[in-house]
């Protein structure tokens, strides 16, 4: 019988005299980070969040918790792709569902990047991968998600998977958005023009400041005109709720998704942050 | 008809009028809650069907109707519906708390300006109509009146409940207004003629009533069932050159 994982995984990041720290780390299973680096210098924390099994499979429970604490900027991403690999046929829903809960806190006047690599849904896996961001006054949040359903390299399709995805976002402990997905094979949602229309990959891109308004109607003009030049700009919309932007892809490429996120990400970040992006060199890698 | 089977008739849904002037008044309540005529502006939103349109994606009737039936049967009955069972439920528990927490969730559902804009001016104008209506003027108009948005869906949710309106017959009407106006959106976009559209509103009402019982099989935790491709269709309407409707 496989192993099943309860497995948490707490970060804690501080402002110092000395610039951004990994105050703590709680863990329990097979989650857990290097220590944090400081490409760009010491007020920008860069952390690789690790989960050595590479996937998640029926019964793992992963809960990742980040917690920014005022003033503070952590980058957060990921040597490889997450997987929830394919479902175990089980009538149990709990020992039959893979959940990976993903919270971040971010405090007053903090930053919080979350770039992880593509996340792979395999056929017939029955996924929840949920994430909560709350945000207090004048912080900062870059967050995106890009999913990858069936295997479309092999050309296998999404058609018996079940996965519900779902983005929160609270502002000064508002919900302000609140993105539901829900892919089965009873709802045809992956094969319907108004859902996925057969297209396996889709990503979410969150751009949320509690800060500067100004800011973000600066960046969404300015993200809105660079996609309007792109020769995929079919595949990529844009829209802004208030204080966040959303951008999403839904094509058939990740890394067509991923090249443009980090396009979006370096004018982003500049707007928002006054600071220049470069890739995390585990990108390359 | 037995008081008792008045009842049952209204509870499986089928919206009858009995022979209680009660019973008409409701039905009237409901009829004019979903007419096309209120004034809260519902036929100039085409919540991303006008970019549908001009992206060649729906066509034609058929295609049309795949597209509407889709929202309505995805993220129709898993958001609005279940967001006016819920208000309904937590007015008739008195629960301010998460009549208020409804509202914001409701408002938090729409993935796109647009969306989001025709939720919240819907809204809006339906506040400013109840405020007249001494049945509906109550303290849960005033908290929505207090919010800083107003979901048409919770607003609606209100009207219902004030005016004694089953739930099944609330969420019945809700889905028949969805499907006017998008239909009543196609007939000038796609374009169909009239014949053509009446047809298409006899063929897609057969689904309201699965509709309403697959929304009450769906908790308030899962309330959500975002179409992507229509949602990413709303958010391009933005930018879309030569637009005649809001959303």
């Amino acid at each position: 019988m496989t192993k099943n994982w309860l497995a948490q995984l707490e970060l804690s990041f501080k402002k110092t005299p000395v610039g951004t720290r990994l105050a703590q780390v709680k863990r329990d299973g097979p989650l857990s980070v290097q220590k944090a680096f400081y490409p760009e210098g010491p007020d920008v924390a860069h952390v690789y969040l690790l989960h050595p099994p590479a996937g998640i499979v029926s019964g793992d429970k992963l809960y990742i918790t980040g917690q920014v604490e005022a003033g503070a900027h952590a980058l957060l991403t990921t040597p490889g792709a997450n997987r929830f690999y394919k479902a175990r046929d089980l009538s149990d829903d709990d020992a039959r569902k893979q959940l990976q809960h993903t919270h971040f806190d971010l405090a007053k006047d903090a930053v919080l990047e979350y770039l992880p690599q593509e996340t792979l849904i395999y056929p017939n896996a029955d996924a929840i991968n949920q994430l909560t961001v709350k945000l207090a006054a004048n912080s900062i949040y870059l967050g995106w998600e890009v999913l990858s359903l069936g295997l479309p390299v092999v050309d296998k399709p999404f058609a018996d998977g079940r996965l519900v995805q779902q983005t929160q976002v609270y502002i000064n402990g508002q919900l302000k958005l609140h993105d539901r997905l829900n892919i089965n094979p009873e709802n045809q949602i992956m094969q319907q023009l108004a859902g996925l229309n057969q297209q396996p990959v889709l990503g979410t891109f969150v751009i949320a400041s509690s800060a500067q308004q100004n800011d973000v109607l600066a960046l969404e003009e300015n993200l809105c005109n660079h996609l309007q030049q792109l020769e995929l700009a079919e595949q990529f919309s844009l829209t802004r709720l208030d204080e966040i932007i959303l951008v999403r892809y839904l094509g058939a490429k990740t890394s067509d998704c991923k090249d443009v996120f980090s396009q979006l990400w370096h004018i982003a970040r500049a707007t928002l942050c006054q600071r220049e992006a470069s890739a995390p060199r585990i990108w390359l890698t | 008809m037995s008081p008792k089977a008045a009842r049952t008739a209204v509870i499986k849904g089928i919206a009858m009028p009995t022979n209680g002037s009660a019973d008409i008044l409701q039905l009237s309540r409901l009829l004019q809650l979903c007419s096309p005529a209120l004034p809260v502006g519902g036929f100039s939103f085409s919540l991303g069907l006008e970019y549908a349109v001009d992206a060649a994606w729906v066509t034609d009737d058929k295609s049309c109707a795949d597209w509407v039936l889709a929202v309505m049967q995805n993220s129709v009955v898993a958001s609005d519906l279940v967001i006016i069972r819920e208000t309904i439920k937590a007015i008739e528990a008195d629960d301010k708390a998460q009549f208020i927490y409804l509202n914001q969730l409701s408002i938090a559902l729409r993935e796109s300006k647009e969306l989001k804009l025709g939720e919240v001016a819907m809204g809006q104008a339906m506040l400013r109509l109840l405020n007249n209506q001494p049945q509906a003027n109550c303290r849960w108009l005033e908290y929505l009146q207090q919010a800083d948005e107003a979901s048409f869906a919770c607003a609606f949710a209100l009207c219902a409940q004030r005016w004694q309106i089953s739930l099944n017959n609330a969420l019945a009407g809700f889905l028949w207004t969805f499907l006017e106006n998008q239909i009543a959106a196609a007939t000038k976009l796609v374009p169909l003629g009239q014949t053509q559209a009446q047809n298409l509103l006899f063929e897609l009402s057969h689904q309201i009533s699965p509709c309403v019982e697959k929304s009450l099989t769906i908790a308030l935790q899962d309330a959500g069932d975002s179409m992507p491709n229509q949602v990413m269709a709303a958010a391009k309407h933005e930018q879309q050159y030569s637009r005649l409707f809001r959303s």
